[in-house]
């Protein structure tokens, strides 16, 4: 019998796109984890997109511009209007 | 302690919810209800009306049990016998419509809303100057009761993970209610409620109970999935109001939408 181990991540960057999202993750011990996330970040913001930092519970939501990595949820969103 | 109750939630029969119950009452933790299965609604004979306090609600989002502090009423439709009606309503009244539509006359309950089962007497059919007469009573009188529409199940995999990075945004317990009632709701810093809805529906804002205004911000995009922009707004508002109300296009409420039960009843 195997046993499957799950592997725990710190970060979750989410770019919301017409797919639903696509996930990036992270562990704060791995840098190449973390350069990959902060790589795809920067493209994001590049192009254009938003980026909010949550807080679990979705109590608190914060704009950043810069790559966080000590952040659980990141969420990178596509340009807004008002309709 | 795990408590697995196969195959139904509160509106199953008055004997068997009754056991249920007192099994809550025994396991107040880790309770876990299967969801709702077709052929028990179908099994229903008669209207059954549940009013309760700090009620523990069973829906499919996630199988398990939340309390909840507020008064509700559930109403099993005969006729359709596939929905299920709820709504918050008043103590001691006696009169219930769904949508401006006149379902019963009259109930009885020992006590008013508190965890008492009440039968419906369904009421004479109308004559047309009762209905008349009705419609106009209803019409000047604040609606207690409304149809809240959850936001259904999608097939699409867009949607599906949209509510995915939602669910872990917000967390379980609102999670199962935007399922439920088809949006969130945002407490404000400055004191506004925010009724955030899927897709291109406007936010509705609501002040002090009454409502303020409609705000309308949408992606630029318009192939992004309905429950991502429930995501954008929520991240918005959190982070600044002010900003939110800048970028959005501001629409005054309709009357139907102002004569709608406050949000903040069910505000996280």
């Amino acid at each position: 019998m195997t046993t499957a181990t799950a592997i725990k991540y710190d970060g979750t960057l989410r770019i919301l796109c017409p797919e639903g999202d696509r996930r990036i993750v992270w562990r704060k011990e791995s840098l190449s984890e973390i350069n990959e996330a902060k790589k795809v970040f920067r493209d994001a913001i590049a192009s254009g997109h938003l980026a909010y930092k949550a807080e679990p519970g979705g109590q608190k939501g914060k704009k950043i511009s810069e790559f966080d990595p000590t952040a659980e949820e990141i969420v990178l969103m596509p340009l807004v209007i008002g309709g | 302690m795990a408590l697995t109750i196969p195959n139904y939630g509160w509106l199953t029969s008055e004997a068997t919810t009754t056991s249920l119950e007192k099994q809550i009452q025994n396991h107040t933790t880790n309770l876990i209800c299967e969801p709702w299965t077709p052929e028990t609604k179908n099994s229903f004979q008669y209207g059954l009306i549940k009013i309760v306090k700090n009620y523990y609600d069973i829906t499919n989002a996630n199988n398990d049990l939340a309390l909840y502090n507020q008064d509700i009423v559930y109403i099993l439709d005969n006729t359709a016998k596939n929905d299920i009606y709820y709504g918050s309503i008043n103590n001691g009244s006696t009169t219930i419509s769904i949508n401006g539509d006149h379902l019963f006359d009259h109930y009885k309950t020992s006590t008013a809303a508190t965890n008492d089962y009440i039968t419906l007497i369904t009421s004479k059919p109308l004559t047309k100057e009762e209905k008349i007469r009705q419609q106009l009573r209803q019409k000047l009188m604040p609606q207690l009761l409304f149809r809240r529409f959850g936001v259904g199940k999608s097939s699409k995999d867009s949607e599906k993970k949209a509510r995915e990075a939602l669910r872990a945004i917000i967390g379980d317990i609102r999670f199962r209610r935007y399922l439920k009632h088809g949006f969130i709701t945002i407490k404000g810093q400055s004191g506004l409620i925010y009724q955030v809805f899927p897709g291109t529906t406007m936010t509705r804002v609501w002040k002090e109970g009454k409502p303020l205004e409609k705000l309308c911000v949408v992606f630029c995009d318009s192939s992004v999935p309905p429950t991502d922009s429930v995501i954008m707004r929520l991240l918005m508002i959190l982070d600044s109001e002010e900003e939110f109300r800048k970028q959005a296009h501001t629409f005054t409420f309709n009357k139907t939408e102002a004569r709608q039960p406050i949000p903040n009843r069910i505000a996280a």
